[in-house]
């Protein structure tokens, strides 16, 4: 593969960027007991990307390996159609050329998709024999096996081969006209058999589901909010890491400055795309940069940007290593890969125990963004009372402007944890997982809505 | 391409379908400093289902793996529960205009010429304007074991900008696409509906609801009508078709395949049915859902010609163009039918409890007040809530003239006691 890429890369002239990516993956489904799917893909994508003096990017994306001299060819004629105001330059970085290719352990392409799907069959079974209340339910089974191929005009190389396997499961209890769902996901590096048994994932979705059917609803208002770690991580990336995301040219939106003040002194994030053992952990980036940790906010005041190295360039800084591409077809930005709260020294039951009236936040179902407004809403909620967790309730979701949720952020505990969820940013078009790491925290004055429907 | 393909396997299975969809995306960013890049996506794809020993398989992939692509369809009928499938034998395509010369020999220079005249007109100060403007071109081939071997081409091009305003949060976002290329009445169109949102005031300290009559405009609509056609499609429509609420007598939704020049316009499905114009809910009642060739052979029903067959994503029922028919209100005067109230101009449909139920709760950016029918302000931070099945059995007006919006064509609707909050 090297020597068709150095031939691809031949081709044109400028800066020449090549990566190919083939991708094995299984997909099985049930709706409730019913096979809704059971398959096995082989995609294959590759993106080649040209940027000659003086000009702007052309970038070619194919399905077809055989045509990848002729995409970066046509990305140079595309890159020469261009001409911005201002050059485009590429910050330098080291020139690394690692293969990352180990045996896999328990790669999936070697099991009979029967077996998968007897498994998921099995997990199913369990979730909807729990309760005669779950009235529906949706389980997967998926595992991707990922090989990458860059390389660029300036040396770098990565070969790399990677495995993951993923579980879902969606309950839907339904009595006396009332429904409520539960869903959880679990995503894990590795292969067939890195699950182990997980058969208590599939009952608790079930039983989450049908705690809800008659939990009461609460009441409107404003409210100090604890929330779990899922919770807080799934916040710290949308309310905070997506903020410090340098911009390419081309992709409309806000960035909050180096030197703003976003949140108080316990609020500390970072990316770390090195975190040994998590599946969105990488070496080198999309564009070959190697990748490192980067502080984005310290004691609630932004201390650096995500980058890629064109952004990187513009904004005087170094390159990141967070070029990252979302799908096998295209382009890079800049994007996090591990992002993280730094944990406080609060434990939970510090956060609760001076609130007289609060909501318990554990995970959450949906987070809908408009314009500046976030709106959450939560996959379980308790009550606190009197500084202490009580029953279970319907909540309505919490809202806030999405810029000053930080802003309300009281206190962090220190019992930080990566999520093994599937998680990822909330942004139009196709996303890229993300894996996020969090204590819990607690947020002073929340607004809670009226429970509709 | 795909016929051969077919022919191969035909001793391995009892039937089989393919569909292969070639495609060549052009596409152009410009923003205030200039041309950003130029971007070319060229995908060959191809999804093969199988019928063999009872069960049922598919697999999507790369053409270029057309082998592996097959194996694993043979595979996946292997690990699949007992179904059947009955494909359609071949009849003659129906006349629908799908390409357009002018789209598919848009080149990169041309795009950015649409994209730069774009710009000049939306460009001024205290303004953050980026424009794109994009072309496909491509064709479609659908085969069966029966004989069906089809094959059409498309063309897609779009144009659109994204506006943010020094005295606005809101991001204002206006496309559209058509299989014509654009020109200029399609510049003056999304600088008309840009400036349009931009251009009232923006309201502080508005009172709003709990419950206001709302004019929705087309945007707006599209993005209503989406539990409405959740319960349209598929298996949604098979359980619950006979269970729907009345609507009003008034509205009337087409799925029509057969509009010429439209983005969904096609003379098949990708699983080898022929297109036809479908009455989904006529005069307030529902007719009839969308039906692609799998669900309706377990469920010994006729197809629709709704299949999506494509790529990596399972075979499923999917609408083509939807029409709604208008109504008789002509559109200066919608904001008189609304007295006091609100206009809503496009919305994004946000979570919901139940949005199968039809239940929903949104951040509408683009909503303005109506006071004594006249439009006065914008509103930041409005919120809109309701049940979209009783909202649609509560309708004051419906506009008389109506827009394409991507596959829709769609009027305005008045509709009553709709939930609103302004922060």
């Amino acid at each position: 593969m090297r020597e068709a890429l150095s031939r691809a890369i031949a081709a044109a002239t400028g800066y020449v960027e090549v990566r190919l990516r083939r991708r094995w993956s299984t997909a099985v489904v049930f709706r409730k007991q019913r096979l809704e799917v059971a398959t096995e893909y082989h995609a294959f994508g590759g993106v080649a990307r040209c940027l000659v003096d003086g000009h702007g990017w052309g970038a070619v994306a194919f399905t077809d390996p055989e045509r990848a001299v002729a995409a970066v060819q046509r990305a140079h004629e595309l890159s020469l159609e261009t001409r911005p105001e201002r050059p485009i330059r590429l910050a330098p970085i080291p020139i690394r050329q690692l293969e990352q290719v180990d045996q896999l352990v328990g790669d999936p392409r070697l099991v009979p998709l029967s077996e998968k799907r007897e498994l998921l069959g099995a997990l199913t079974g369990d979730l909807t024999g729990h309760d005669r209340r779950v009235v529906d339910s949706r389980t997967s089974y998926g595992d991707t096996v990922l090989e990458t191929w860059l390389l660029t005009s300036e040396g770098s190389w990565l070969h790399d081969l990677r495995c993951e396997s993923t579980l879902g499961a969606l309950a839907v209890a339904g009595e006396d006209g009332s429904q409520e769902r539960a869903l959880e996901s679990l995503v894990v590096p590795g292969g067939w058999g890195s699950f182990g048994n997980r058969s208590a994932l599939f009952r608790q979705v079930a039983e989450r589901s049908v705690s809800r059917l008659h939990a009461p609803p609460v009441r409107a208002g404003r409210y100090p909010v604890v929330f779990d770690p899922r919770a807080t991580g799934a916040l710290v990336l949308q309310g905070v890491v997506n903020f410090c995301r340098s911009p390419a040219r081309g992709l409309e939106r806000e960035t909050f400055a180096l030197g703003t003040r976003v949140g108080p002194e316990c609020l500390s994030v970072g990316d770390d795309p090195t975190a040994p053992g998590l599946r969105t952990s990488l070496a080198l980036d999309d564009e070959g940069t190697p990748t490192s940790h980067a502080m984005l906010v310290q004691n609630g005041v932004v201390v650096g940007h995500l980058h890629t190295r064109e952004t990187a360039a513009r904004a005087g800084a170094s390159p990141t290593g967070h070029a990252l591409a979302p799908t096998l077809r295209s382009v890079p930005a800049a994007r996090p890969a591990n992002s993280y709260l730094v944990k406080g020294q609060d434990s939970l039951e510090a956060l609760i125990a001076d609130v007289p009236s609060g909501i318990y936040v554990a995970d959450i179902l949906g987070l809908a963004i408009d314009g500046r407004q976030l709106s959450i809403t939560p996959a379980v909620a308790r009550l606190i009372r009197d500084g202490q967790l009580a029953e279970t309730v319907k909540c309505a979701p919490i809202s806030c402007e999405l810029l000053s949720l930080f802003g309300r952020l009281d206190r962090v505990a220190g019992d930080f944890a990566w999520d093994p969820s599937a998680a990822g940013l909330h942004e139009s078009g196709p996303i890229r997982p993300v894996t996020t790491g969090a204590p819990h925290t607690r947020f002073l004055d929340l607004d809670v809505g009226p429970l509709y429907g | 391409m795909i016929g051969p393909l077919l022919i191969d396997l035909a001793p391995r299975i009892t039937h089989a379908d393919a569909a292969r969809v070639l495609d060549d995306t052009l596409s152009v960013v410009v923003d205030g400093e200039g041309p950003v890049g130029v971007a070319a996506d060229e995908s060959d794809t191809l999804q093969v289902r199988v019928a063999a020993a009872g069960r049922i398989g598919w697999a999507g992939g790369a053409t270029a793996a057309a082998a592996d692509v097959i194996q694993a369809a043979l595979r996946s009928a292997e690990s699949s529960d007992a179904a059947s499938l009955l494909p359609p034998a071949p009849a003659p395509l129906p006349s629908v205009l799908t390409r357009s010369p002018g789209a598919s020999s848009l080149s990169a220079r041309d795009l950015l010429g649409l994209a730069g005249g774009l710009m000049d007109r939306l460009q001024r100060r205290g303004r953050r304007v980026e424009v794109w403007a994009e072309r496909s071109a491509g064709s479609v081939e659908v085969a069966n074991t029966r004989g069906v071997s089809a094959s059409y081409e498309v063309t897609l091009a779009g144009l659109g900008a994204s506006v943010r305003d020094a005295r606005t949060s809101a991001l204002c976002r206006v496309h559209l696409s058509q299989v014509a290329a654009p020109g200029l009445a399609e510049i003056e169109s999304i600088v008309k509906e840009t400036e349009f949102r931009l251009g009232f005031p923006v309201l502080d300290d508005v009172t709003v609801g709990p419950s206001a009559r709302v004019w929705f405009r087309p945007r707006a609509v599209r993005a209503l009508l989406a539990p409405v056609l959740a319960r349209l499609a598929g298996r949604a429509w098979i359980d619950g078709g006979r269970q729907w609420p009345a609507l009003d007598s008034r509205l009337t939704l087409i799925d029509d395949p057969l509009a010429d020049g439209r983005p969904a316009s096609r003379p098949i499905s990708d699983d080898g049915v022929v297109a036809r114009r479908i009455t989904l809910i006529d005069a307030g009642v529902a007719r009839s859902g969308v039906l692609d060739l799998g669900l309706a052979s377990a469920v010994q029903l006729p197809a629709t010609g709704h299949g999506k067959h494509r790529g990596y994503a399972a075979p499923r029922a999917g609408f083509s163009n939807l029409v709604m028919r208008p109504g008789l209100t002509p559109t200066d005067q919608l904001a008189g039918e609304v007295g006091d109230g609100l206009m809503v101009a496009d919305l994004a449909p946000g979570s919901a409890p139940n949005p199968a139920a039809g239940v929903f709760r949104v951040e509408a950016p683009w909503t303005y007040l109506v006071e004594k029918g006249r439009v006065v302000g914008r509103i930041e931070g409005a919120v809109l809530q309701g049940d979209v099945f009783a909202l649609l059995n509560r309708v004051i007006a419906i506009g008389a003239e109506t827009d394409w919006i991507g596959s829709w064509q769609l009027p305005s609707l008045v509709l009553d006691g709709v939930g609103a909050v302004a922060r």
